[in-house]
C-alpha cells in the first residue's frame, strides 16, 4: 500500500473536512483486512434491516475476493481511502478491461472500475447517520484522475446494480442493462464533458 | 493536462450529493474469466465470512497443533492439495467425509464444521455471529500471536458448548 | 503533494513497419505511443498468466458460428 494524496472527507453536519489518505497499490492482503474489518457491521446491519422488513442491498452477495487475484496482474490496481486506521472504501481499476462507447469516444481507452465500494458505516442505508461523506465522490474523482494519467483523458467507465445507479446517473451516462451478462447490471460512462462538469461543478 | 481534481467547495456539495445513496459497482467477470450462474454465485457468497471461519480456523486450529500441511493431510487421509484449497479457497466446498476427517484429527465438533464448511444448513445466529467475529479478527501472519490464539479458542469454546447443549436435547 | 510512484525510463529500438503500427495504433485509440506500448504489456502479461494456466484463447464469429483457437507463442 502506498500514499498516492492526502484528501478530505466530509463529516455530517459539518463544515471542516476530516483528513483522510488516498492510497494506491493495495494488496490482497490490504483487501483482505478491510473486508474482515468491514464484515461484522455488515452483519450487524444486516440483522436490524431483516427486523425491520427492509430489503438488504443488492451488492452484498458478490464474492469480491475472486476480483483480488487480478492484482497479480500489471492491468489491474486497487486503491482506497483510509482514515481514523480503517478503510472507509476501496475500489479495483483495470486499464485494459475498459473501452468506450459513448458517441464521440466509442472504441477508445476507458478506465475501467472493476470494484467500488463504500465501507457499511458510510452509507445511511445502513448506518442511520454516516460517518463520513463523499467516500465515493473521492474514489471516483480518483479515478478520473489516473484516467488522465493513463491517456485516457480522464473517462471512465463501470457497472452497477440499479440500487446504486442514482449515485452515478448525476455524472455518468446510464447506458442501460448490459445484455452481455445476466445480473442485472447496468453501463455507465464519464464522457470528457461529464468529467468537467463532475470536477467543477459547471453544466456542460 | 488540466490537473483533474476537485476543489474543496465542489467537493462538499458532491459529498451531499452522495448522502443517501448506495455506493458501490461491481465489472462483469473479469476478461476471460469462467462465467458463473448468478444465483450459484450468490448462493456462495452470501456465505462468505462464514466460510471465511472455517478456512481459518481448519488453518489455526492445525498450526495450533503445530501439525505441517503435510502431515495433518497423512493422518486425516487427505490430498495435499486439497487441504491447501480447504485453507486458501474460501469458494471451494470440500466433502463431508473429508470435513469428518479433519474435525476428527483436529479435536473439532463434527456438526458445527459441515455448517462452517457449507456441507449442512443451519439457523444457528450465534454460530454465524461467533464465525464472522473470528474471521474478523483473525490475520494473516505466520506464527499464531495471542490475541489469534485466544480469538481461536473463544471460537472453539463456542463450538463445544453448542455440542454438549445439541447433546442434551 | 502527491507522492510520484517511481517510474523507470528504457530507450526502445523498432522497425519501420514496428513504428508505423504504433503509430497507427496511437492514432486509432487516441493513447500516446507510450500509452499503446504499456497496454501491449499488461496484456502480454494477463495472456502469459491465463495461457500458462492451460488455458486457450479463441476467436469466435457469431455470425458464421466459427470459433477458432488462437494459436500464440507467448
Amino acid at each position: 500500500m502506498k500514499l498516492r494524496r492526502k484528501c478530505g472527507l466530509k463529516v455530517p453536519e459539518h463544515d471542516d473536512l476530516a483528513e483522510a489518505d488516498l492510497v494506491d497499490e493495495l494488496s490482497k492482503d490490504d483487501l483482505m483486512q478491510a473486508h474482515l474489518d468491514w464484515a461484522p457491521v455488515r452483519l450487524e446491519a444486516l440483522k436490524r434491516l431483516q427486523e425491520a422488513k427492509r430489503p438488504w442491498p443488492e451488492h452484498w452477495h458478490w464474492d469480491w475476493s475472486k476480483k483480488a487475484d487480478l492484482l497479480d496482474l500489471l492491468a489491474y490496481r486497487c486503491m482506497g481511502v483510509a482514515q481514523g486506521g480503517r478503510m472507509q472504501g476501496l475500489m479495483m481499476l483495470s486499464t485494459i478491461a475498459g473501452k468506450g462507447r459513448l458517441p464521440g469516444q466509442q472504441g477508445k481507452a476507458v478506465l475501467y472500475i472493476e470494484y467500488l465500494e463504500s465501507a457499511p458505516w458510510n452509507l445511511r442505508a445502513l448506518a442511520g447517520t454516516p460517518q463520513f461523506l463523499g467516500v465515493g465522490v473521492r474514489l471516483l474523482e480518483a479515478a478520473v484522475e489516473f484516467s488522465g494519467e493513463e491517456g485516457f483523458g480522464g473517462r471512465v467507465g463501470l457497472h452497477s446494480l440499479s440500487q446504486a445507479a442514482d449515485f452515478y446517473r448525476k455524472y455518468m451516462t446510464d447506458l442501460g442493462l448490459d445484455s452481455s451478462q445476466s445480473q442485472g447490471l447496468r453501463y455507465f460512462e464519464m464522457s470528457a464533458e461529464q468529467v468537467r462538469y463532475f470536477l467543477e461543478g459547471r453544466r456542460p | 493536462m488540466k490537473e483533474l481534481r476537485m476543489s474543496d467547495e465542489v467537493f462538499r456539495k458532491r459529498a451531499e450529493e452522495e448522502d443517501g445513496c448506495i455506493v458501490s459497482a461491481i465489472g462483469l467477470q473479469p476478461l476471460f474469466a469462467k462465467q458463473k450462474e448468478a444465483s450459484q454465485q450468490a448462493g456462495e457468497s452470501a456465505r462468505e465470512p462464514v466460510r471465511l471461519a472455517f478456512s481459518t480456523l481448519i488453518s489455526y486450529r492445525r498450526r495450533a497443533l503445530r501439525l505441517t500441511i503435510e502431515s495433518l493431510a497423512e493422518k486425516a487421509k487427505v490430498e495435499v492439495d486439497e487441504l491447501l484449497q480447504i485453507e486458501e479457497d474460501t469458494g471451494y466446498v470440500p466433502e463431508a467425509r473429508t470435513v469428518h476427517q479433519l474435525a476428527n484429527q483436529l479435536k473439532l465438533p463434527i456438526p458445527q464444521l459441515l455448517v462452517l464448511s457449507g456441507n449442512a444448513k443451519s439457523a444457528n445466529a450465534e454460530l454465524t455471529e461467533a464465525a464472522v467475529r473470528f474471521a474478523a479478527r483473525s490475520r494473516a501472519v505466520e506464527k499464531l500471536n495471542r490475541e489469534q490464539s485466544e480469538a481461536l479458542n473463544e471460537f472453539v469454546k463456542v463450538l463445544v458448548e453448542q455440542t454438549l447443549e445439541a447433546k442434551k436435547k | 503533494m502527491r507522492n510520484e510512484l517511481t517510474k523507470r525510463t528504457m530507450t526502445l529500438n523498432l522497425t519501420e513497419a514496428e513504428m508505423g503500427v504504433l503509430e497507427s495504433l496511437s492514432a486509432q485509440k487516441d493513447l500516446s505511443k507510450t500509452a499503446v506500448i504499456r497496454q501491449a504489456l499488461r496484456l502480454y502479461q494477463l495472456l502469459d498468466a491465463r495461457l500458462s494456466k492451460g488455458e486457450k484463447l479463441f476467436f469466435e464469429d457469431k455470425a458464421k458460428r466459427e470459433k477458432a483457437e488462437l494459436m500464440v507463442m507467448i
